[in-house]
């Protein structure tokens, strides 16, 4: 480089340097400066923070209307042992597929009165009531006798049963009881242990409803 | 010989313990870099107390502030004339006038003001801050081969006014 270029340039530099001013309130416009910044992050956290929010709020709600969804499609399954509680399963809707699952709900068996009702809940809902007739017996692990289920079904006209794949039918008799009313009730003979689905069927063949439970035989 | 704020290049200068010694101590020399940088006096104050305010939230992990300053100084004058260009697309904005400046040296500077913000940065730290290609190529950050294509290019484009 040319020394007159150099110096030159090196001039014109110093002459626009020479001309700068400062503010006299510089060192407050910093704290400003600072201030500001700090307002930027704090709303840019307050967004972001509103945001994560939002995602996992819809994500939830996501989540649960999905496992909803999966619930419908599913029935319970359970033990008729006498206890108060017992363990709950779910069983895939065709029941004879013997497929089991968690059951996403809590479902409770109590024995209620000289009856000795078996009233199956799902939290406050009842899905269905099995009752026992005065001739059966209890013994060790089952019931003897015919056994009677009753499905939540208002306007079925038989009930089906499905053990490991094999279909039981009888007779129905519609409870007239207010206590249960609109429940059906169905009894049928050497039902054998194992899971079982439980169907009420309108007069064309829909299932209306259905539940399954872990029969003793 | 170069006449602007190079103290930091010296490895014996003792360095501000606070912030507020850095602003006492370096604040107008970074100013003047920033208006050499940007072309603007305003503009390069403010990008100057903009670093500074930046600098206070993590001053503790700062080794060489000074050093750390001129940096944030180059980095935000870059951030600026990449701004100015999206907004010099839709309006035409006219460059301050230097007062008291002679005709060769306004031209220069104009010239100066249109180089691109790397050889522009590349000038003024070697002309005026007197910095080594090295020294250059740390505070912005590059390779000394970039600055080295960086100066050639900058003063071909000064050149031509003094040729003229």
């Amino acid at each position: 480089m040319s020394p007159a270029l150099d110096t030159r340039v090196r001039e014109a530099l110093d002459a626009r340097a020479a001309a700068t001013a400062t503010s006299p309130d510089a060192w407050a416009r910093i704290g400003h400066h600072g201030a500001r910044r700090d307002r930027r992050r704090t709303a840019i956290l307050r967004v972001a923070a509103a945001a994560v929010v939002g995602v996992l709020a819809l994500g939830g709600t996501i989540a649960v209307l999905t496992r909803r969804g999966g619930e419908s499609a599913t029935v319970a399954t359970s033990t008729p042992s006498g206890d108060d509680t017992a363990a709950a399963e779910s069983l895939a809707p065709d029941g004879g597929t013997g497929e089991t699952r968690e059951a996403p709900v809590d479902l409770r068996i109590s024995a209620v009165g000289e009856d000795r009702s078996v009233t199956f809940l799902r939290g406050e809902e009842v899905l269905g009531v099995v009752s026992v007739p005065a001739d059966a017996s209890e013994t060790a692990g089952g019931w003897v006798g015919p056994t009677v289920f009753g499905v939540a079904a208002t306007g079925a006209t038989q009930v089906r049963l499905v053990v490991e794949g094999v279909v039981f039918t009888g007779p129905v008799e519609i409870f007239t009881d207010p206590a249960v009313a609109g429940r059906v009730l169905f009894a049928a003979e050497g039902v054998p242990a194992g899971l079982l689905q439980v169907e009420s069927i309108d007069a064309a063949g829909n299932m209306i409803s259905g539940f399954g439970i872990s029969h003793r035989g | 010989m170069a006449t602007g704020d190079h103290t930091a290049a010296s490895p014996d200068v003792e360095l501000p313990a606070t912030l507020e010694q850095l602003f006492v101590e370096r604040y107008a020399a970074m100013v003047r870099l920033a208006h050499l940088l940007t072309g603007s006096n305003a503009v390069g104050e403010d990008l100057v107390q903009d670093s500074l305010a930046r600098m206070q939230r993590r001053w503790d992990r700062i080794d060489d502030p000074v050093a750390y300053l001129r940096t944030a100084v180059v980095n935000a004058s870059r951030s600026w004339h990449r701004s100015r260009r999206r907004e010099q697309r839709r309006l035409r904005v006219v460059a301050p006038v230097d007062e008291n400046v002679g005709l060769e040296a306004r031209e220069l500077l104009d010239v100066l003001d249109d180089l691109p913000h790397g050889q522009r940065t590349a000038v003024v730290l070697r002309y005026y801050e007197g910095f080594s290609e090295a020294q250059i190529a740390e505070a912005m950050g590059c390779r000394p081969g970039t600055v080295k294509s960086h100066l050639h290019r900058g003063l071909a484009a000064l050149r031509e006014v003094i040729e003229r």
